[in-house]
């Protein structure tokens, strides 16, 4: 999963040598920032048992920033999924086939803990996309969120 | 900013309170990590059984849905049990209490309330989930239809009842197993929080030992730098003494003796000790019992410094198996010790010869006196009091050192004596030095060092006295200190005496004649009158010395009395007396004589004078007067009657010797005259005296 980044939480000392770098090179780049075409969609995720709310439904296309909170209290993934028509389940017939969705999976955040809240940043085309979390019982459970891009 | 003067207290406890507090940190720690270790072991009790019950949750979960299914086709199942052991597992997990056995797997085990937050909220979700399974379950059974609860907050799509089951038992199952995760995750991160803490609490009681530690050896140190400061800066010089050798010396030893540690340890320190003194200070630190010891030791400069030690026997501590010599330097009380010793010694000496020559009165018994004090001061020390006589032109050897005899200086007479001429002791170490006196030279013995102190008397030189000792030996402080007393108060002594017998002769004798005088010979009578011994007296009057005197001077006066008198010392006996009685009258007395011996005698004067006058010098005759002690009981009578007898001389022609008697005064004065001597019975002798006397 090429485009897939997957967030942890950095450590104190490495946040505040980004920081650092960060600040420098906003300082002798502050041109090339104003040269930037426009901001990146972001989307407000919240998961909970057992289901997964969007705060908007509809973004832009190009770059989308998922911010994805987990207020549990389980553990919950979060999987991107370019869904044209409708999603395969695996035989148990409660899970998704994800080997089957593949190519369609445009990137996925790991099953995270209650109260952690993780960032995923995707270059999305238009289209209708499918937000799920497929840990046991789970999407069938109620977690799944159309978005559409646009 | 100035630094905080540290105190000086060598003694101060510091180094144990040091110790008592690492050992204290030490205690500490160890007791925090027990009380660490008991509250991750007591938190992590039963944490099994809790991870095996949430664990088999997921197992009954799924239990249920086939025991279902399988009443649903017929067959013998009890999902209701499975149900209530679901019930009463996941209440036992939330609140605590006992959570029922499944039978044939395992026992009913005691769990604990659930204390964390987060695991509860899980075990509250699995309890929602659980109460929906079992509500669709019943309704699964009972074939009924219609809304069904869905109380954990899932929202399931379909509305087959087995699908609906299956889905709320893989909820189950997974929301059990995320507990199980859960709970054994934080027991994991309770056992390596322990670990930490454990590792925190050790690292921390390294460093504080480590600090502790440290500030123990700087104490340590400081309070080794303070003795090591007490001992090197005492002047007390102090030895440790093992074995016969040493082990440690102060450095106040090594200053003294210039050597350094390494010189004076083990059989060194031998070297700096005095030879006669190094028995002893083995010895004494070979017994032990020895508190006290005085010794010597050699200085840097090659001295001897006498050194008072105190003994203190450790050769039982463990820390210095040695005698420890505590010794301070007493050379100069020493000396002043001798110094006082001779000073008394001397001042006895001084004393002594003060008193001995207060009893000498005359010179021969001072010269005695000092013969003794020669040997008081040196017996082997030839010694000689060489002096001056009346003259003051020669010198005479006057005492000699009875036993070593005399140097014999050649020296005669005071003035050619160096130690007269400067007025103070003189001491030659050898007389062969360029600057000794040359008269040490070429002595019968040989070379040899000399003392000469002068003699003094009112200021005037007596004379000297002489020392001589073996050469290249200067006689010590002493001996001559003894020597100049010695000189000084013999020289007092015996000018006393020469001044007393010179007076008394004086006041004895006629200065022109050497003649007794006149109240000498008036003495002498009156023992004699005393005595009732016989003794006849004349009166002699040269004839016309007047006419001498004036004729050829007084000086061949003078010279007339000196012949007349040595005529009369030649012709008389011993035991006669003769005096000059005045002017060119002469008193003799004859004791155990009588008149007519007298008459004699005087003739035979007369004689005498005229035949010692012969030898051309100016001629003069003498004319007698005589009486004896059978003519008047008392002196002055029997004068007068030798007066008389001399005025019957003088006026019957002089040069002649006539008795006095009485009568012839009468005669001679006229009759009823009862003076018995009147001015004008002298007449005829008073011309004969010189104008002059």
């Amino acid at each position: 999963m090429a485009d897939t980044w997957e967030v942890r939480k950095p450590p104190l000392a490495a946040c505040a040598v980004l920081l650092g770098l960060a600040f420098i090179a906003a300082a002798l780049g502050s041109r090339a920032a104003d040269a930037t075409p426009k901001s990146p969609s972001v989307v407000r995720v919240v998961e909970r048992d057992f289901h997964i709310s969007l705060v908007h439904g509809r973004v832009t296309a190009g770059t989308v920033v998922f911010r994805v909170a987990n207020h549990g209290p389980d553990e919950h993934e979060f999987i991107v999924i370019h869904a044209e028509r409708g999603l395969p389940l695996r035989p148990d017939g409660i899970t998704l086939d994800e080997d089957a969705l593949a190519k369609s999976i445009a990137g996925s955040i790991e099953p995270a803990r209650a109260g952690e809240t993780n960032t995923l940043r995707l270059s999305l085309k238009p289209g209708r996309y499918a937000v799920v979390c497929n840990m046991f019982g789970h999407y069938m459970g109620g977690m799944h969120a159309v978005l559409v891009v646009q | 900013m100035t630094r905080r003067a540290r105190e000086f207290r060598p003694f101060a406890p510091r180094a144990r309170s040091t110790i008592i507090a690492i050992v204290v940190t030490f205690a500490l720690i160890l007791a925090a990590s027990a009380a660490v270790s008991i509250w991750s072991t007591a938190k992590s009790r039963n944490r099994a059984a809790v991870v095996e019950i949430a664990g088999r949750q997921r197992t009954l979960a799924e239990r249920y849905v086939t025991q279902l299914l399988l009443v649903r086709g017929g067959e013998q199942a009890s999902p209701q049990r499975t149900g209530v052991l679901l019930t009463q597992s996941v209440n036992a997990l939330l609140n605590g209490g006992t959570a029922p056995a499944v039978e044939g797997d395992d026992d009913d085990v005691m769990l604990e309330r659930e204390t964390d937050p987060r695991i509860r909220a899980e075990i509250v979700e699995q309890q929602k989930l659980i109460r929906d399974l079992l509500a669709n379950g019943n309704a699964f059974l009972t074939r009924r239809t219609g809304k069904l609860p869905e109380t954990a907050g899932e929202r399931i799509t379909t509305t087959d009842p087995l699908q609906r089951l299956r889905v709320l038992s893989a909820l189950t199952s997974n929301v059990s197993l995320s507990a199980a995760r859960e709970i054994a995750a934080r027991t994991d991160r309770n056992v390596k929080q322990t670990i930490t803490l454990q590792v925190a609490l050790g690292a921390v009681g390294i460093l504080v030992s480590v600090l502790l530690a440290w500030a123990l050896v700087a104490t340590t140190r400081r309070q080794t730098a303070h003795f090591r400061s007490l001992v090197s800066s005492s002047t007390d010089l102090v030895l440790v003494l093992a074995g016969d050798s040493c082990r440690y010396a102060s450095t106040a030893v090594e200053r003294l003796t210039g050597q350094t540690q390494s010189q004076l340890t083990g059989k060194g320190i031998l070297r700096v000790i005095h030879e006669e003194d190094v028995e002893r200070f083995q010895a004494a630190q070979r017994s032990g019992d020895v508190k006290e010891l005085v010794f010597r030791m050699r200085n840097a400069a090659g001295e001897w410094r006498h050194l008072e030690a105190h003994l203190t026997d450790l050769r039982a501590d463990r820390h210095v198996r040695g005698v420890v010599l505590n010794s301070r330097d007493i050379t100069e009380r020493v000396r002043l010790e001798q110094e006082l010793t001779r000073q008394a010694q001397r001042d006895n000496f001084g004393s002594q010869l003060v008193e001995a020559l207060e009893m000498a009165d005359e010179e021969a018994a001072a010269y005695d006196v000092v013969r003794r004090a020669m040997v008081e001061i040196g017996e082997h020390t030839p010694m000689e009091l060489l002096l001056s006589d009346s003259s003051r032109a020669h010198l005479d050897q006057t005492a000699v050192h009875p036993l070593a005899g005399a140097p014999s200086c050649p020296v005669e007479s005071p003035y050619s004596c160096v130690a007269v001429r400067r007025g103070h002791a003189v001491v030659f170490e050898t007389s062969e030095a360029l600057n000794a006196c040359p008269k040490l030279r070429d002595r019968e013995h040989g070379p040899c060092s000399a003392v000469c102190v002068p003699i003094s008397f009112m200021g005037r030189s007596l004379g000297v006295l002489h020392a001589t000792g073996p050469d290249g030996v200067a006689p010590s402080k002493e001996q001559v200190a003894q020597l100049t007393t010695l000189a000084t108060q013999a020289g007092a002594r015996i000018g006393t005496v020469r001044a007393f017998e010179k007076t008394q002769l004086q006041a004895q004798t006629d200065g022109l004649t050497g003649l007794i005088n006149r109240r000498t010979l008036e003495t002498e009578l009156r023992a004699l009158l005393r005595d009732n011994r016989p003794f006849a007296l004349a009166l002699a009057d040269l004839d016309h010395f007047k006419r001498l005197n004036d004729t050829h001077g007084h000086e061949e006066g003078d010279r007339s009395l000196r012949l007349f008198s040595h005529v009369l010392r030649q012709v008389l006996r011993d035991d006669d007396l003769v005096a000059r009685w005045g002017g060119e009258e002469f008193l003799i007395a004859l004791p155990d004589a009588d008149a007519q011996a007298a008459v004699e005698v005087m003739d035979r004067i007369r004689a005498h004078l005229a035949r010692t006058l012969d030898g051309g010098q100016v001629r003069f005759t003498a004319s007698f007067g005589v009486s004896d002690s059978t003519a008047a009981a008392s002196l002055q009578e029997l004068i007068q009657l030798a007066d008389i007898g001399l005025y019957l001389s003088k006026a019957a022609g002089r040069d002649r010797t006539s008795v006095g008697v009485w009568t012839d005064v009468r005669e001679a004065l006229g009759a009823g005259n009862g003076a018995k001597r009147a001015p004008a019975f002298h007449r005829a002798a008073a011309e004969d005296e010189p104008n002059a006397s």
